[in-house]
């Protein structure tokens, strides 16, 4: 049934926004569609129907070439949910461009082990999802419409993600192994996408810095490890009590939800990583004016041996 | 609203993309009860899907209409259905889904196959694929807590899917045991496909009222080996034309190895003894090295409306230099009556077809295959129970002896009109 939310581990949801349907607001501004009421909705998509990051987050994305639209993803995280979203271009009724959003949602156990295998699974699912509606959405028929607006348009929100094959795009085994060793992590997002609520990136520094306000940090593409950009991120202070694999040392500080530190231990890491971008600070400066008195020596030993 | 605007309204569009309908007709029948057509499945990937909807019978519906549709029907075939889905070990068509929707009827969806009457007519099926059904389809090895039945096994309705397995589609045909017998709706099987014999145990078992046959357990098994042995001959040998006796057609091959091999293992059956398909499956690997398929000899009779065999008809009538002229009209008939079993002909043309018919029996009342044509059309696809007593009253004023329309007329007799 709709309203247990206690799902099976193997169960998602299907979440679908777009414009051009009177199906959960009265207008034919861009909407959730899927399901029409606010009943029953995970935590994610309830924060997200509160929120107000639709315009930010659509914007940027009109201009996007078709292929770089469909690798765009975003994976948000919370104590015991896990969402990917995927977005597809289509077309409203008046021929102008629109865009289809799919999240595809499920509870989760963070000591699961194939956890990255999940999350694939579900990025698969919510990029073909909103490929095959994208062209279901095409000019808003009127049939869609009724189906939407009666909870036809799909036999059942919930799907079976077990059937559903991993998808390849990203390597999400390793993003959630580097999730899994950070504090605080909000989501992880492709550039495009980030302004749903991840605040760590997958793409460089440059590009990460460049997002800075709402960005923690970046995943290393070369690495795969999560590089933090402030104090927001800190890495869990006792390494072997993290839940990788499934297995912990102290199961006081096991999931459902991520470990939790101690206050005082907190302090002390962030006060430890501040000191550690300050030394490093420190490190570059010297360089560069090591680099600046060699340069300088360089010049005014040239010169003498000239006028000789 | 046409059966393609109907489909796309009460299929969730999230779900279904590319809807094509095939046929607005019923297979068995000339009436619109069911909507065929293929589409595209999204629920799990982009799986080719093959859609039968069975419209529930609404409140001005016919009297036969309401039999066979009505929502309580509905309900228990979808019931049965939703059984043999369970039952993971019968081999049938990979089934997508079947539920009813809402009160617009029941929707049977399920993958694609190749149908293997496909492969026998393009010459594409041969030796390894009726070894295949033999053992795949074998239904001593087939492990089920219920003892099943699919009643209308024939090479049109065993498929071939996408990974190679063959499978049992119209998956309504197929019953489960209650008691120790197979209760059966509607007898739309194909009797002219069994030997005599074997056709007349099952017919002969007419005990409920209602279109209904009962068999016991061990006759189903039998009558099924018997269909699969069929089906894997005309792998091997060609599709078998009619209106020739299954025994009959294989003897015709003389010196033909691989037919002898079939035709003793299906004079067994029909005498009730056991048959080993696995063991005849090797038989059939062994005798010859090739695996293309072995062209039947060329029969005249190629291949005419099938009939209830009788004792009295002609076993392979062939039109003779002086064939009567009954006969001649009659093969002018065979395009349609091949449409007619392929489910082509809409309600009108099976109409049609039907009046040219009873032209050829008003004419020649002799002509006895006609009148078995009449029959058939009258019990399968019009599903009339008056015409088709009024036709089997009238063909027994002149073929009195006939065993096999004094079957039909018994089973006729317990037809319950409603």
């Amino acid at each position: 049934m709709e309203n247990d939310l206690l799902s099976a581990p193997t169960e998602s949801f299907v979440t679908v926004w777009t414009k051009g349907f009177r199906v959960s607001e009265d207008s034919d501004e861009f909407q959730r569609v899927v399901p029409p009421k606010d009943d029953f909705l995970l935590s994610l998509e309830s924060e997200l129907q509160k929120s107000k990051v639709w315009p930010s987050v659509l914007e940027p994305l009109y201009g996007l070439a078709e292929h770089e639209l469909s690798t765009q993803r975003c994976m948000l995280v919370r104590s015991d949910e896990i969402g990917v979203f995927a977005v597809s271009r289509s077309e409203d009724k008046h021929s102008r461009p629109n865009l289809v959003v799919v999240l595809v949602a499920a509870r989760i156990d963070w000591r699961d082990q194939d956890l990255g295998n999940l999350v694939a699974r579900l990025s698969n699912l919510a990029g073909r999802l909103s490929k095959h509606f994208s062209a279901t959405f095409r000019r808003n028929p009127t049939e869609v419409q009724a189906q939407l607006r009666a909870a036809n348009f799909l036999s059942d929100r919930k799907y079976n993600i077990s059937e559903e094959p991993p998808s390849a795009i990203i390597d999400w085994g390793a993003i959630i192994n580097t999730v899994r060793k950070w504090r605080g992590i909000q989501g992880v997002s492709t550039l495009k996408l980030a302004t749903l609520g991840a605040n760590i990136v997958l793409g460089t520094r440059g590009e990460a810095e460049r997002l800075a306000s709402r960005i923690d940090g970046y995943i290393d593409m070369r690495t795969l490890q999560i590089v933090p950009l402030n104090p927001s991120l800190t890495p869990w202070a006792k390494p072997d009590e993290i839940p990788v694999g499934g297995h912990t040392s102290s199961l006081q500080e096991t999931p459902p939800s991520l470990p939790v530190t101690s206050k005082s231990e907190d302090q002390l890491a962030s006060i430890e990583q501040s000191l550690k971008e300050i030394s490093g600070s420190v490190s570059r400066i010297a360089d560069v004016f090591l680099g600046i008195s060699e340069g300088l020596l360089k010049i005014f030993s040239g010169g003498t041996r000239r006028d000789r | 609203m046409d059966a393609q605007s109907f489909l796309q309204t009460v299929l969730p569009a999230g779900e279904w993309s590319n809807i094509n309908v095939v046929s607005a007709d019923g297979l068995m029948s000339g009436r619109d009860w069911a909507i065929l057509a293929t589409a595209d499945w999204q629920r799990r990937g982009e799986v080719a899907a093959f859609i039968k909807f069975i419209r529930a019978a609404g409140p001005t519906a016919g009297k036969d209409t309401h039999i066979v549709t009505n929502a309580e029907r509905l309900r228990q075939i979808e019931a049965r259905l939703q059984k043999v889905r369970q039952s993971r070990n019968i081999p049938v068509v990979p089934i997508l889904e079947i539920r009813m929707i809402l009160d617009k009827g029941l929707l049977l969806a399920m993958e694609r196959v190749q149908i293997v009457q496909t492969l026998i007519d393009s010459g594409k099926a041969g030796r390894d694929l009726a070894t295949k059904l033999l053992i795949q389809l074998n239904p001593d090895k087939i492990q089920s807590p219920q003892i099943w039945h699919h009643f209308d096994v024939c090479a049109r309705n065993i498929g071939i899917t996408r990974d190679g397995r063959p499978v049992f589609i119209d998956i309504e045909s197929i019953y489960f045991e209650t008691d120790g017998n197979i209760a059966v709706t509607v007898p739309v099987f194909k009797p002219w496909r069994l030997p005599q014999a074997l056709k007349n145990e099952v017919l002969g078992g007419t005990r409920a009222e209602g279109i209904i046959i009962q068999m016991s357990a061990q006759l189903a098994n039998q009558k099924l080996k018997s269909e699969i042995i069929l089906a894997a001959a005309e792998c091997c040998l060609g599709a078998i034309p009619h209106p020739i006796d299954p025994l009959d057609w294989l003897a015709s091959f003389s010196g033909n190895k691989q037919a002898l091999t079939f035709l003793e293992a299906l004079s067994l059956l029909s005498k009730g003894k056991e048959v080993d398909l696995d063991g005849l499956a090797a038989m059939i690997q062994a005798i010859v090295p090739s695996a293309d398929p072995i062209r039947a000899p060329s029969h005249p009779v190629d291949p005419s409306p099938p009939n209830p065999t009788s004792d009295a008809a002609p076993i392979s009538s062939t039109p003779s230099p002086a064939a009567s002229d009954w006969e001649a009209l009659h093969e002018t008939l065979t395009g349609q009556a091949r449409a007619l079993r392929r489910a082509e002909l809409t309600k009108d043309e099976i109409t049609k077809y039907r009046e040219q018919l009873e032209q050829i029996t008003a004419q020649f009342p002799e002509a006895l295959p006609v009148w078995n044509e009449l029959l058939l059309v009258a019990i399968s696809y019009e599903l009339d129970r008056d015409r088709a007593f009024l036709v089997v009253n009238r063909a027994l004023d002149i073929h009195g002896d006939d065993k096999g329309l004094k079957q039909w007329k018994q089973i006729l007799s317990t037809w319950k009109a409603t």
